[in-house]
């Protein structure tokens, strides 16, 4: 899986997180989710992901970093804040 | 925005022209009663009298008649018709602002919100809660003694400064109930602006009929601030940098407030702290 950020209407970051506008809906992101979308402003192989969230973050308490990763693109996508391929 | 070509007036009819946010609008009326229409528009609508010969914008078309069939076909061409005259005006109220709303797209912030100022400061708050919270309740409440700027949509631009909107308030006819008569500000004891109006506090209402107690306030940090207030926006994606104006806007007040409560006369003393104590 690889992942690509899709520029949103706009964004507003504080702190870590980031507020972004998509179309009409306004969508809070987590430190995490923002730094997942920073990571692939091109497209970006999910295991580069993972490993540049775990540089930053730390491997994660439970569960492996790939897996935590894909499950943020997923909801990511969901948003349409980034596109899969 | 549209002008409004004067060859477009309608034939026969009356026509009353208001400024609203800005924007002003021509009422144009027609029917067979249309006479009891433009009789009660000038008096509900007396805070917003466009000035003498001002070009309207937009233009809001109402047919009054004794025919349904009639109402039925103004409705059916989009003109604002019903068959109770106090039904007609509520809906008038909704057209009008929406006209005004649309006409200002992508100028301005525009939140859902009611907002009174200090009559010796022109430093407003504003309230911002979805329709059918309490938002004309706080107002009449609260307004009088101090500026009425509106109980519906409040205008900010960039420095802060507020395009007031004091509209006919729509009033329930009974508890809970749709139906809602429109009232002239004064009738209440309400005031409009007599000078320019400046945000100085912007409060996301929580209106909550289980709350006891004093109202509980809590600070929205920027992130949270505007999770609440984007929905609570119109035409806010036709904006250059919306969110950032937003942000930038919620900063220079020193933040949002959330406020739980149940009655608006509890807000009282947030209000006194806010904008000032009335005289």
């Amino acid at each position: 899986m690889r992942a690509r950020a899709l520029p949103p209407l706009d964004r507003v970051d504080r702190e870590g997180g980031a507020v972004v506008l998509v179309g009409r809906q306004v969508v809070r992101l987590s430190a995490l989710a923002t730094a997942v979308l920073d990571a692939c402003p091109e497209w970006c192989a999910v295991e580069n992901l993972a490993g540049a969230l775990v540089t930053q973050f730390g491997e994660p308490p439970s569960d492996d970093a790939r897996s935590v990763t894909e499950a943020v693109l997923m909801e990511l996508r969901d948003q349409g804040l980034v596109e899969l391929g | 925005m549209r002008s409004v070509d004067p060859a477009d007036r309608l034939p026969d009819g009356h026509s009353v022209t208001v400024t609203v946010l800005d924007v002003p609008i021509s009422i144009r009326i027609q029917g067979d009663r249309a006479a009891e229409v433009a009789e009660r528009v000038p008096v509900l609508w007396e805070c917003c009298r466009a000035d003498q010969g001002a070009d309207p914008a937009a233009a809001v078309d109402v047919v009054f008649d004794t025919d349904p069939r009639a109402c039925a076909a103004a409705n059916g061409a989009g003109r604002v018709s019903r068959m109770d005259l106090e039904d007609l005006l509520q809906v008038l109220t909704q057209r009008v602002t929406s006209s005004a709303i649309d006409a200002q797209a992508g100028r301005a912030l525009m939140l859902h919100a009611a907002c009174l100022a200090d009559a010796r400061t022109g430093l407003a708050a504003a309230f911002v809660a979805p329709g059918g919270t309490g938002k004309t309740t706080l107002v009449r409440t609260l307004a009088p003694g101090r500026w009425y700027v509106t109980d519906e949509t409040t205008l900010v631009l960039d420095d802060g400064v507020v395009l007031p909107y004091p509209k006919p308030l729509s009033i329930r006819r009974a508890p809970n109930s749709l139906h809602k008569n429109e009232t002239a500000p004064s009738a209440v004891g309400l005031i409009p602006p007599g000078g320019p109006v400046r945000l100085a506090a912007l409060c996301v209402l929580d209106r909550d009929d289980g709350h006891t107690g004093a109202p509980r306030t809590t600070r929205l940090d920027t992130l949270d601030a505007l999770v609440a207030l984007v929905p609570q926006t119109s035409h806010l994606p036709e904006m250059a940098r919306p969110l950032q104006r937003l942000a930038a806007l919620c900063e220079s007040l020193g933040g949002v407030h959330r406020v739980s409560y149940r009655e608006s006369a509890d807000l009282s003393d947030l209000v006194d702290r806010w904008i000032g104590r009335m005289r």
